[in-house]
């Protein structure tokens, strides 16, 4: 009943704030959103629609830091649309009508709108362009779909605000290059950049007299040039000669800067063009299914011990072990090598390593394969237990026993550091498989709980530092009720960090906060394995760990 | 006066168990000596028989072992030490077997919750009659003078009773015990007698008054103690059913008329109209009626993310539903077509236009044929033009023609601006006012050139709502409510 009054409540804002409903981004962003239906760079020279709300009303605040545009940008205005599901054999593909579009936009205290070249219009997107000579600050965007009223939202006009067009959400930006003879080229896995040519993005909002830097493979390089594109309204190009210096790999951090804001992406680079040397021994078939669009088939085992220690006799451990049958794409391998390494330091701002997280599982609907048969089972093992992990509907998993309480300094563990092995009985599409990985012993952190923290000093924390990957990192966290987050990166090998003071003092004194310090391993540090399906397709598989130690602050 | 009815207490606990939030969030503000739960997730193949709770103050090495009072497959109740200093602590528990979890708490001195049948239903209050017996407080069942009232709650923590104030219906009552419940641990007792001159109602608003905090709900009473006359006129049989916890069905047709003016040449209407069949249990019908009279208040608030919802609507569920004035005849649920833009000046009437309606539903499998007449208010629109400009060093209102409203109808305004981190501008007024005046210490709040979103929205209360009432087929009573929103949205350039 409470829900009924709720939506009936709902219902009558939602009318009173009808008007704002529209949202406005950078083409290249929606593009990313709209990553479903367009899995490859094909789809990038023009929008692509998937989102319909149907009966499901979604309210977008419009001050959530959306409706951003730049002068020149090419911006997607979303609104709510009925939009028509058509079944194609059996997935249904979600399709929107095309519709009539006139858009204007009157910035804030003028009495007059400027009109907005419309360049493509389906039922709930209108892709169009921002004036060139919008002045900055607030403006009100109108808008009159086919016979419907005119309607308005609100948005911000700022000097800048780029993004590249990606190949997917999370994915490395759209690159090509441009060779000495001027041919234009795609860079993928099979098919680097090389010296002497020219690396060629494209994106969308760099706007007007914006100062653009570049480095790739953390070597500072000429920007050629950055600008419109001649002749795509809205699109932008910039052109970047590749220095001879830049290290090879299949995932070369290229930074771009536009004003004082850095984006970041990865190229594939080799001294010769031929195709790079995968990190996880990617066959040259296996890269040219990805640079082309495609997925490989992919099991992540997920592994996670938790530390929770409540005082300095008492702690114990959460635990699981899973494994997912997916499929994987560029973008989705990609994502375990992000071109930026987390700084070193801390800072007392809200955490960012969700937003890491969030891009570790990259597969994405629409170009998934039917899951292959592996068997109804699986078996981690090592050289004391043999977890069993049954499956249902392509995912494995284990069945932790109820924690129990034990010493800070050895509570139990069925995650123990050390040489594993997975294994598989075989099934339809696999024969009796196995491979051996080696997983890192359990962060600990050293010291009792709970860990008391002196304001007015700085605080170091220290932990077991054997076994971790050289390029491991750890993420800390410490939350008290009354200062402000502070969030930390450091080496996992370094097996210290300090926190300064300055981060310390807002805390008052005799609360209580929580420390958490977790532990990150870079895709290179990923145990995987490329098993052979009966069909002759790979079998990517992927260990994912995580480990942390939790435990109460005292601020002193 | 101490009063202690254990069945009563028993009725309490059974509540606490199973409406923790009258306890009080958890982990998060406790007083000491309170009832607190702790929720905690469990192995489906480890239920814990037993639990163990204590609480480790900021600064202090030794636990102070808690009383638990009962544990559940995900929840242990217990109860806060009353020598618990203020400040933050760990409540440390370990369910059964389980591992040892803790989480971070912050005790206070008090902090008052009642027992109800809901977070914000009818309390669990009961009235004494002079020979001691004891009745539940309810619509059916309400208080009278001369009685005594018991409410029973938790986190009174070592306030005197010298220190708490009770008011019904504004008037002060005597209060005749506050305090701890004779051998019931964490649970506290508030007994006072009604005093003369207090008003009869079925939502009586109640306060408590403890230290410098305060607590409001509501009580039923009447002059003779027979049933309240209630403002939807249920009959008894509906009011015992809801005093036991019943529901009753209702059909409530939603109106809604909203002007869109994104600028003074390009206005238009968007309405709608549908019937939504909720199952109304008395703390809804309170819900009704329990909200404080709207007096001209603005505040400001940040901003919030978004949220998803999605309809309830089962067209499936009734047979035919109509709305007719004379000139339209609407079948529900209806939207209204695409109209053309107009001139805020010169905007056409809608078509749920103001002046009497006749809602008629169809006999289907629940109800019999069923119409229930009522009177439209007038649309709400804004005087002036679009966009509005502000000039936000100065106090700048907002009117409208406020006299086709009753005097139970409310104008809700709210202000946005585009930037992230905006503040949120809300004001509430009585609809007859027919003006806003909208503080510049607040509206200064906003970034000077930002444009922004205005919006005022008019709805009815409570007491004004158009409501009937039919038996269904099956006997029970079927409760129909009109509730309409008119609203009308313009852009703002803030100077």
């Amino acid at each position: 009943m409470r829900s009924c009054r709720f939506v009936a409540l709902a219902l009558t804002v939602t009318f009173a704030l009808r008007a704002q409903v529209g949202v406005v981004q950078n083409a290249a962003l929606y593009q990313q959103q709209s990553f479903l239906l367009a899995p490859n760079i094909a789809y990038v020279s023009g929008p692509v629609l998937t989102e319909g709300f149907g009966p499901v009303s979604l309210f977008l605040s419009p001050f959530a830091g959306s409706n951003i545009i730049a002068p020149r940008m090419l911006a997607v205005l979303s609104y709510f649309a009925q939009v028509i599901s058509v079944i194609s054999g059996q997935s249904p593909v979600t399709t929107a009508l095309p519709v009539t579009a006139a858009l204007s936009i009157r910035p804030v205290g003028s009495t007059s709108a400027i009109p907005v070249t419309v360049i493509t219009a389906v039922a709930g997107a209108i892709t169009f362009v921002v004036p060139a000579g919008i002045p900055l600050g607030g403006a009100e965007l109108l808008y009159k779909i086919d016979d419907q009223p005119t309607q308005w939202t609100l948005v911000n006009v700022v000097q800048s605000s780029f993004a590249f067009f990606r190949t997917g959400l999370g994915g490395p930006a759209v690159a090509q290059t441009i060779a000495a003879d001027g041919s234009l080229a795609t860079v993928g896995l099979t098919t680097p950049a090389q010296p002497g040519q020219t690396l060629f993005l494209t994106g969308s909002g760099l706007g007007y007299g914006s100062t653009v830097t570049a480095t790739i493979g953390g070597i500072a390089a000429p920007v050629l040039a950055a600008g419109p594109h001649p002749t795509q309204a809205g699109h932008d190009q910039i052109l970047i000669p590749i220095p001879a210096s830049v290290p090879d790999g299949c995932y070369i951090p290229v930074n771009i800067t536009v004003n004082q804001t850095t984006l970041t992406t990865t190229i594939s680079k080799t001294s010769d063009g031929s195709p790079c040397r995968h990190p996880w021994q990617l066959s040259l078939d296996d890269m040219k299914t990805l640079d082309n669009g495609g997925s490989l088939a992919n099991g992540e085992i997920s592994l996670t011990t938790a530390l929770t220690v409540v005082t300095s006799t008492v702690a114990s451990r959460t635990e699981s072990a899973g494994m997912r049958l997916s499929s994987i794409d560029a973008s989705g391998i990609a994502a375990y090598f992000p071109p930026f390494a987390p700084a070193p330091g801390c800072v007392a701002t809200p955490s960012n390593a969700a937003a890491i997280a969030v891009f570790r599982n990259g597969d994405f609907s629409g170009t998934v394969p039917p899951l292959p048969d592996i068997g109804a089972s699986i078996t981690l093992q090592n050289s004391a237990a043999t977890l069993a992990l049954p499956g249902n509907a392509g995912y494995f998993s284990w069945s932790a026993p109820p924690s129990t309480d034990g010493a800070i300094n050895n509570p139990a563990t069925s995650i123990p550091g050390g040489v594993w092995t997975w294994r598989s009985g075989g099934g339809k599409d696999l024969l009796p498989s196995s491979f051996p990985f080696t997983l890192p012993s359990g962060l600990q952190l050293n010291g009792g709980a709970p860990v008391v923290v002196k304001r007015a000093q700085d605080l170091t924390i220290s932990w077991n530092r054997a076994s971790f990957d050289p390029a491991a990192t750890v993420f800390l966290n410490l939350g008290g009720s009354t200062g402000p987050p502070v969030n930390c990166t450091a080496a996992a090998s370094a097996g210290t960090l300090t926190i300064p003071a300055a981060l310390l003092s807002a805390n008052v004194s005799n609360t209580i906060g929580t420390l958490t310090v977790s532990l990150n391993q870079p895709g290179s540090a990923v145990p995987h394995a490329n098993l052979k399906l009966q069909s002759g397709a790979t079998l990517l598989m992927l260990v994912s760990y995580s480990g942390s130690d939790s435990r109460p602050v005292l601020f002193q | 006066m101490r009063i202690a009815l254990f069945f009563v207490l028993i009725a309490a606990i059974a509540a606490a168990q199973t409406s923790p939030a009258n306890l009080g969030a958890t982990p998060g503000l406790l007083a000491a000596g309170s009832i607190a739960t702790v929720n905690f997730s469990s192995p489906a193949s480890s239920i814990p028989a037993s639990a163990t709770v204590s609480i480790l103050p900021a600064a202090s090495t030794t636990p102070i072992p808690a009383q638990v009072l009962s544990v559940a497959p995900f929840t242990i109740t217990f109860v806060v030490p009353l020598n618990t200093p203020s400040g933050d602590a760990e409540v440390i528990y370990k369910p059964g077997n389980q591992a040892t979890q803790w989480s971070r708490i912050s005790i206070v001195p008090a902090s008052l919750s009642l027992f109800g049948t809901a977070p914000a239903g009818p309390l669990l209050a009961q009235n004494i009659q002079p020979d001691g017996t004891a009745t539940l407080n309810g619509l059916a069942t309400p208080a009278q003078p001369g009685q005594a009232v018991v409410l029973w709650g938790t986190g009174l923590g070592a306030t005197p009773q010298s220190a708490i104030g009770v008011t019904l219906g504004g008037v002060a009552q005597t209060v005749l015990y506050a305090g701890a419940a004779p051998g019931q641990p964490g649970l506290n007792q508030i007994n006072f007698q009604i005093a003369p001159g207090t008003p009869d109602g079925c939502y009586v608003p109640l306060t408590i008054a403890y230290g410098t905090r305060a607590l409001i709900s509501f009580l039923s009473k009447t002059s003779d103690g027979l049933p309240c006359r209630h403002p939807f006129d249920f009959s008894l049989d509906a009011m015992k059913l809801l005093d036991s916890g019943g529901s009753i069905q209702t059909a409530e047709l939603t109106l809604s008329t909203a002007i869109q003016a994104p600028s003074s040449d390009r206005a238009s209407y968007a309405e709608n109209a549908q019937v939504l069949f909720p199952s109304l249990a008395a703390a809804d019908m309170a819900a009704f009626f329990t909200f404080p009279n709207p007096t001209q208040s603005c505040s400001t608030s940040s901003g919030s993310s978004g949220t998803i919802f999605a309809s309830l609507f089962d067209p499936a569920a009734i047979g035919p539903s109509t709305l007719n004035n004379g000139a339209s005849t609407l079948t529900l649920p209806w939207a209204s077509p695409p109209s053309p833009d107009s001139p805020l000046s010169a905007l056409p009437p809608p078509v749920l236009a103001g002046g009497k309606w006749t809602w008629t539903v169809s006999a289907g499998t629940v109800f019999p044929t069923s119409s229930l007449g009522f009177t439209l208010p007038p649309p709400v629109q804004i005087s002036g033009g679009a966009p509005l400009t502000f000039d936000r060093t100065r106090n700048q209102t907002v009117s409208w023609d406020g006299s086709g409203f009753d005097s139970a109808a409310t104008a809700r305004l709210s202000l946005i601006a585009s930037y992230p981190g905006t503040p949120i501008l809300s004001c509430t007024v009585p609809a007859q006012a027919g003006t806003i005046t909208l503080p510049s210490n607040l509206l200064v709040q906003f970034n000077a050139g930002a444009i922004g979103s205005l919006s005022l929205s008019v709805s009815e209360n409570g007491p004004g709502l158009p409501d009937s009432q039919f038996n269904a087929s099956a006997g029970s009573p079927l409760l129909m409510i009109v509730r309409w929103a008119a609203s009308d949205s313009r852009p703002v350039d803030f100077k």
